[in-house]
Formats: C-alpha cells, sequence, structure tokens
C-alpha cells in the first residue's frame, strides 16, 4: 500500500512538471504573439504591403512592439492592415504617428515600422488609423532608375559631341589648342607689350633727371637735406631694431628644439 | 496462386476485423463502471516515470546533436542567428515527437506485448476471465490510457530538454545567453507549430499503448510467442507511428494553411 | 464399452441427482484438426468426475468450452441449465461466478501479492468494498490451503505446490458450486501432489462443490474420483468408479491403471 502511495507521488510530480513545461511554453509563444496582456488596435491604409503577412513585427522606435493582426482588401486599390500593439507603448504613439514597410535584414520578413509624430499631439487611442507611408515600390525604383539613365545617356552623347568640336578646332577651346592665327596675334601683343615698357621706362629716367636739378635749386636745397637726415636716423634705427630682433630669434630657436625633442619623445611614448 | 492470394487477404482482413473489435472492446471498458484507478496509476508510474531517464537523455542529445549539426550550415550563409529558431521548430514540431515516440515504442510497446504475453500464456488472463472479472478493463484500459497520456508528456518534457540542450550545443562554440537563445527559440513558434504535434503525441501513445495489449493479448500459447509478441509490437507500434505522422503532417496543413 | 451403455448409465444417475452439467454431442476443431469429436457428460450436484486421457488429447479443451473460454462448434452444453452458448455477457458473467477454475500453473497474477491476488476477484466481481471483510475472507480462504503465512508474498517467491493452493484458493474464495481443474498434480512431486489430491476432497466437503478434474496423474484419480471417464480420440470411451476401470477388460482403458 505505501509502495502505491510512493508510485502515485511520483507519476504526480512527473505530470506536474511536465504540465508546467507545456504551459511555460505556451506563455511564452503567447507572449510572443501577444496573445496575452492587454492589447490594443492601430489601422494604415496602404496602397500596396509589399508582401506584409499577418504576423509580422511592428516595430516602434526600433522596438518590437506588436504584431500584424490582419490584412484586408479595401478596394482595387488599398489594403488595410490592422496592427495589434501592446498597451504599455500607447502614451508613446502620438497622433500623427506615421506607419511605414520595410524589411528585417536582407532575408529577413517584411515589418511595419511606426515613426513617431509631432511632439506635443494627444496618443492615439484604440482603434484609430495612422498615417501610413507607401513601401518603397520595386517598379517606381526602376522607372526613376531607367529616367537617370536617360538622363546620363544624353549627358555623354553632349560630352562626346564637345569633344568632337574640340579636336575639330572649332569653338574658343578649340581654336585655343589648335589655330595657329591665335598664337601669332599673341605673339605680337608680347612685343608691343615690350616696346611699350621701353617706353614708359624712358620718360621716367626724363623725369628722375628734372627732379635732381630742382634738389639742387637753393630753394628747395634746406628740404631735401632736413629729408636726407631724417632718412638716415630711420635707417640707424632700423639697424638696431633689426639686432634686436635677431638675437630673440636666436633665442627662441634654442627653445624650440629643446620642446620639439620632448614632443618627439612624446610621440614616441604614444 | 489465386486461392493464395485470397487467403492472404482473407487473413489480412481478419486481422483488421479482430483490430476493429478489440478497439471496440476496449472503448467499451473505458465507461463501463469500475475503472481501475490503482492499475492505471501503477501503470502510468512504469510506463511514464520510468522512462523519464531515458527520455530525458534522448531528448538532450537530440537538441544538442541538432545543434552542432545546424550551426556551420547556417554560418555559411550568414545566417547564425536563425539557429534557436530552427532548432526549436523542427524539435517541436517533428524530431522531438517522432523520436520519442519511437523510444517509447521501443520500451513500452515491447514491455506491454511481453508481459501481457506471457499473462496469456500461463493463463492469467484466462483466469481473470473466468473469474468474472473483466481483463480488458484491468489490463488493456489502464495500459492504453496510461500510454496515451504519458507519452504526450514525456514528449513536452523531451521538447524542453531538447531546447536546453539545443542551447548548451551553441555555446561550444559561442557564447549565447540562455536568454537570448530561448527567447529567439519562442519567438519563432507559432501554436500552430505547438498544437498539432502535442495532439499526434496523444495518437502516438495510443498506438504504442493499443499494439502492444493487442500484441500481448492475442500471442498464441507456448513461450516463444512471449518473445514474438514483444517483437511485433516494437516494429507494428514503430510503423504507426510513422504513419499516423504522415497523417497528421497532411491534417494539419490542411487545418492551418 | 459403447455409448449407448454410457448414456445407459448416466440417465439413471440423473434422476436420482440434480446435473449441474450436462455435455451431449459437443464438437470442437481448430482449423483441420478435430479434437473433440462427440463427447457427452452429466455431472451431477457433489459429484466428482476425473477425466482420464493422454496429453494432447483436447481433455482440458472440454472444461475450456464449459468456461466460455472456447466456443465448441456442434453440440449442447448446459450449465446449471442454461446453454453457454446463448448466454448474454452478463448472463456467462453470472455463470462464471459460480464457476471455479483452476489453471495448470496455478496462472496467479504475476504483478500482486497473495493477499492482492485473492482479494482481486472479490473487489471486482463482487464489487466488496469492506477491507476487513475482505481481509477475513482472504485469511479464512488461505487458512483452508494451510498458507497463512505466505499472504505478503509475490507469486515468484512461492513454489509449484504453493501456488496451485493460492490458485485454489483464488477459486475457492468466490464459494463456486462447479469447480473444475485442469490438471491440478502436474509438475508436482509426489508427496506435494498427494497434498492437493486430499486438499480437493476436502475443500470439496467444506464448500459442497462438484467437480470436473482433469488428470492423467493415477493416484490423483483414485484419491479424488466418485466416477472416472476415459477419454480418447476426441471421444469419452469409457466411465466408472476406479475399481471398475481398473479391472476392465479393455486393453486402452487399462493402461492407464499399470
Amino acid at each position: 500500500m505505501q509502495q502505491k502511495s510512493k508510485q502515485k507521488i511520483k507519476v504526480g510530480i512527473f505530470a506536474t512538471v511536465a504540465f508546467a513545461l507545456l504551459l511555460i511554453g505556451i506563455f511564452l509563444i503567447g507572449r510572443n504573439k501577444n496573445m496575452f496582456g492587454s492589447t490594443f488596435l492601430l489601422y494604415g491604409t496602404f496602397k500596396n504591403v509589399g508582401g506584409l503577412q499577418a504576423g509580422n513585427n511592428v516595430r516602434f522606435v526600433g522596438i518590437d512592439v506588436g504584431t500584424v493582426e490582419s490584412i484586408e482588401i479595401l478596394s482595387d486599390t488599398t489594403a488595410r492592415v490592422a496592427l495589434r500593439i501592446k498597451e504599455k507603448v500607447q502614451p508613446f504613439i502620438k497622433k500623427g504617428a506615421v506607419a511605414g514597410i520595410s524589411s528585417d535584414g536582407l532575408m529577413g520578413d517584411k515589418l511595419i515600422t511606426i515613426s513617431s509624430g509631432r511632439e506635443n499631439a494627444a496618443p492615439v487611442e484604440d482603434g484609430d488609423s495612422i498615417h501610413a507611408v507607401e513601401p518603397l515600390d520595386y517598379d517606381v525604383v526602376l522607372s526613376r532608375v531607367s529616367g537617370v539613365a536617360t538622363n546620363a545617356e544624353i549627358i555623354t552623347e553632349q560630352l562626346a559631341g564637345i569633344a568632337t568640336q574640340i579636336n575639330q578646332g572649332k569653338g574658343s577651346i578649340g581654336r585655343l589648342l589648335y589655330s595657329d592665327s591665335l598664337a601669332t596675334s599673341l605673339e605680337g601683343t608680347v612685343t608691343e607689350a615690350q616696346k611699350t615698357v621701353k617706353s614708359i621706362r624712358r620718360g621716367s629716367d626724363g623725369f628722375g633727371e628734372n627732379m635732381e636739378a630742382l634738389k639742387h635749386n637753393f630753394l628747395l636745397r634746406g628740404y631735401y637735406k632736413k629729408k636726407e637726415k631724417a632718412a638716415r636716423k630711420e635707417a640707424e634705427k632700423k639697424e638696431k631694431e633689426a639686432e634686436k630682433q635677431a638675437e630673440k630669434k636666436e633665442k627662441s630657436r634654442k627653445k624650440g628644439e629643446s620642446g620639439d625633442s620632448s614632443s618627439l619623445k612624446m610621440s614616441k611614448e604614444d | 496462386m489465386a486461392s493464395a492470394l485470397t487467403s492472404t487477404f482473407n487473413r489480412y482482413m481478419e486481422l483488421v476485423g479482430d483490430q476493429v473489435v478489440f478497439t471496440g472492446r476496449f472503448a467499451k471498458n473505458i465507461f463501463r463502471g469500475g475503472f481501475e484507478w490503482g492499475e492505471f496509476v501503477r501503470q502510468c508510474f512504469i510506463v511514464g516515470y520510468l522512462s523519464v531517464g531515458l527520455v530525458g537523455i534522448t531528448g538532450f542529445i537530440i537538441g544538442f546533436v541538432l545543434t552542432l549539426q545546424t550551426q556551420p550550415t547556417l554560418k555559411e550563409f550568414g545566417a547564425e542567428s536563425y539557429v534557436p529558431g530552427m532548432v526549436s521548430i523542427s524539435i517541436i514540431r517533428e524530431i522531438g515527437p517522432v523520436i520519442i515516440a519511437l523510444i517509447c515504442a521501443g520500451k513500452i510497446a515491447s514491455s506491454i506485448g511481453a508481459e501481457l504475453g506471457s499473462m496469456k500464456v500461463t493463463e492469467q488472463i484466462d483466469a481473470m476471465e473466468v473469474s468474472a472479472a473483466n481483463p480488458v478493463q484491468y489490463l488493456v484500459v489502464t495500459r492504453i490510457l496510461a500510454c496515451t497520456i504519458m507519452v504526450p508528456l514525456l514528449t513536452i518534457m523531451a521538447d524542453a530538454l531538447a531546447m536546453a540542450g539545443g542551447w548548451v550545443g551553441v555555446n561550444v562554440q559561442d557564447n549565447v545567453s540562455a536568454t537570448l537563445f530561448f527567447r529567439k527559440s519562442f519567438a519563432a513558434l507559432e501554436f500552430s507549430d505547438v498544437v498539432p504535434s502535442v495532439v499526434k503525441t496523444f495518437f502516438f501513445g495510443y498506438a504504442i499503448g493499443f499494439v502492444g495489449c493487442y500484441k500481448g493479448y492475442h500471442s498464441s500459447r507456448g513461450t516463444e510467442s512471449v518473445g514474438r509478441a514483444a517483437n511485433s509490437a516494437v516494429v507494428s507500434a514503430s510503423l504507426w507511428i510513422i504513419l499516423i505522422d504522415a497523417v497528421a503532417v497532411q491534417i494539419t496543413n490542411l487545418i492551418y494553411y | 464399452m459403447d455409448d449407448t451403455l454410457v448414456q445407459e448409465k448416466n440417465t439413471a444417475t440423473a434422476t436420482d441427482e440434480e446435473v449441474v452439467i450436462r455435455i451431449e454431442h459437443l464438437k470442437k476443431s481448430f482449423g483441420d484438426n478435430e479434437v473433440l469429436k462427440d463427447i457427452n457428460l452429466e455431472l451431477h450436484k457433489g459429484e466428482n468426475i476425473v477425466v482420464l486421457g493422454r496429453s494432447g488429447q483436447g481433455k482440458s479443451v472440454t472444461i475450456q468450452c464449459i468456461a466460455g473460454l472456447l466456443e465448441p462448434d456442434e453440440g449442447k452444453l448446459e450449465v446449471l441449465g442454461k446453454e453457454v452458448r446463448e448466454l448474454s455477457s452478463e448472463e456467462l458473467k453470472e455463470m462464471r461466478m459460480k464457476l471455479g477454475f483452476l489453471f495448470q500453473s496455478g496462472a496467479l497474477y504475476d504483478s500482486m501479492t497473495v493477499r492482492e491476488n485473492l482479494a482481486f476477484p472479490l473487489t471486482r466481481v463482487l464489487k466488496m468494498t469492506d477491507e476487513a471483510e475482505i481481509e477475513k475472507r482472504v485469511t479464512d480462504v488461505l487458512a483452508s490451503v494451510g498458507l497463512e503465512d505466505a499472504i505478503d508474498k509475490l507469486p515468484s517467491d512461492l513454489s509449484g505446490g504453493m501456488r496451485k493452493r493460492v490458485g485454489l484458493a483464488r477459486t475457492l474464495i468466490m464459494r463456486p458450486a462447479i469447480m473444475l481443474y485442469d490438471e491440478p498434480t502436474t509438475g508436482l512431486d509426489p508427496i506435494t501432489s498427494r497434498e492437493i489430491s486430499e486438499l480437493i476432497i476436502q475443500l470439496q466437503e467444506k464448500y459442497e462443490t462438484s467437480s470436473i478434474i482433469i488428470t492423467h496423474d493415477m493416484n490423483c484419480a483414485r484419491i479424488v474420483a466418485d466416477r472416472i471417464v476415459v477419454m480418447n480420440d476426441g471421444k469419452y470411451i469409457a466411465t466408472g468408479t476406479y475399481d471398475e476401470l481398473a479391472n476392465s477388460p479393455d486393453e486402452l482403458i487399462n493402461n492407464f491403471f499399470k
């Protein structure tokens, strides 16, 4: 009899443990699928859901906050997606929030991302519809890419035309590169310029002679002497300053050398 | 030739008919008054509790090995993060239930077949029948029900241990926290994975109990027939498990997809 | 000795005593093997009939048919005035409650102790729930087979003779009106055989049963038999007391008594 009750206890323990494991498993799966705990619904209307399926994740600021509950076709161009979202995040999703469809990694599933709306708007309520951004449709992308390609074609064609014209010596660049007459006329201009400079120099020599004559004139001699003295003083001053500065430079150079060596050390230590 | 065929056909049909009758007797005796609770608990103890060690070790190693086998392949695709999900789905849906059922077929169906076979040979079943007690109620109902209930519980336990084994397997090469591993494992699971696989283990358990009892109960007299009953119980129980599994997959697909 | 003679003798005694088992022209075959060809037998209240025959003759088949374990192909088989083959499962159960069957091996339930073996029919068939009452009947019947000490042992711990006794106790605990013994002394040493045979007589007197005893042990037959039936080739070829048959001129019958 005692043995029997021991058996009963053991069977009971085993059954309880196994059943508890089942319940834990169910709970864990259910938690991932938002089946337990309070949730609320949001709706978004898309023209194209891009392969989204019921059960896909919903992300808000990069966190999984819910799943796609269902997708139903409203008309030939629109589908309404119901999102089941944890109640905890409800205060953070504002009325102006926008739902978009993106995909999770390369092999990944599609998912809905909710981007936050204006800061001061009221939070969404159960059953609200939020704005939806159309997913990047491959057709659209392709048509854009093909537009770019056409443009590129035109540009390269034109470039090619320009290059041929340059080769043929047409246009200003072409002429610059290929025409002899331009070069000769340029040469002519240069000699002209040299001539002009010479005549200017000649003119200035004449002016110098006139000034010398003036210096020797008695009326103006005193003025010029004063000017000479001041100039000499000035020169002496300058010489002294120059010496001082030379000394300073010497000193600072010595300092700089020692500083350099220390910085070198530092860099070695680094 | 034709007569040989017909006799084979007749023998087969007789076997099928016999099993149907046996099923009927089993079903009738469940609900007849005086359920043998004591014997039922004893059988649950033998079938369930005494198999915990074998089934647990098997489950753990399945999970461990499966992870080690999957990881390098997925690594090549850079999809290592799918290891927990893949391991949990394959264990819960298919590998756990089927392998544990086959292990139980080997352990339980054979022992039931041998036990009832030897009871038949030593006239214990006849003695019960003659004493106006009900051998089907006492021997068959308790054993089949014990198997039907214990095999699913064993499978659940083995599944849990297999996932633990998977976690250990991942940690042989990498360092993954248990929290992350189990979170990913359960994120990959749906109720449509768990429910059908738990339901089918009840059928596996029933098949194991039924085949063991049928083979034992209908073994012929003579000592060597005990061995034959045990052996053919294992063989047919294993076959039944595979067949039920194939049917279960189809039914699951019909219901969920 | 021919059948008509047997019949005459049976009908003669039938008037004196109540008939509990009546078998007429019973036939049973397994596949092509015709085991029982034409069995006729009447068992009277309080009578011990020993069925003698060589091994493999289908002696056991007869009593298995009586107990409803096998279904005969043809013939009449009445137990306590009711045709066995026409019984509903409830009636069959009732009939079996009045029937005790001691199997060749004792057929004790391996997984149960002696006490549980004996209590098994009480709780299952008589639906007894009173522990004290069950305990009393178990100890009583164990005392009558002389095995009070073995009450908590498992069958695997018992010797062959003890198993037979416990098996006997298990059938007697139901207080049957008819006992069917299938080779009660086979596989036992001569001393134990005699003990068992004497026990059969004692219990017969104590519980007032009528018995059919299948055996090929002549000592046993001598001790227990009121009447002996000799079986050969699927038929009962002779009937009479031990002394009558021992002095029979028929060599086939006489061979058993040598």
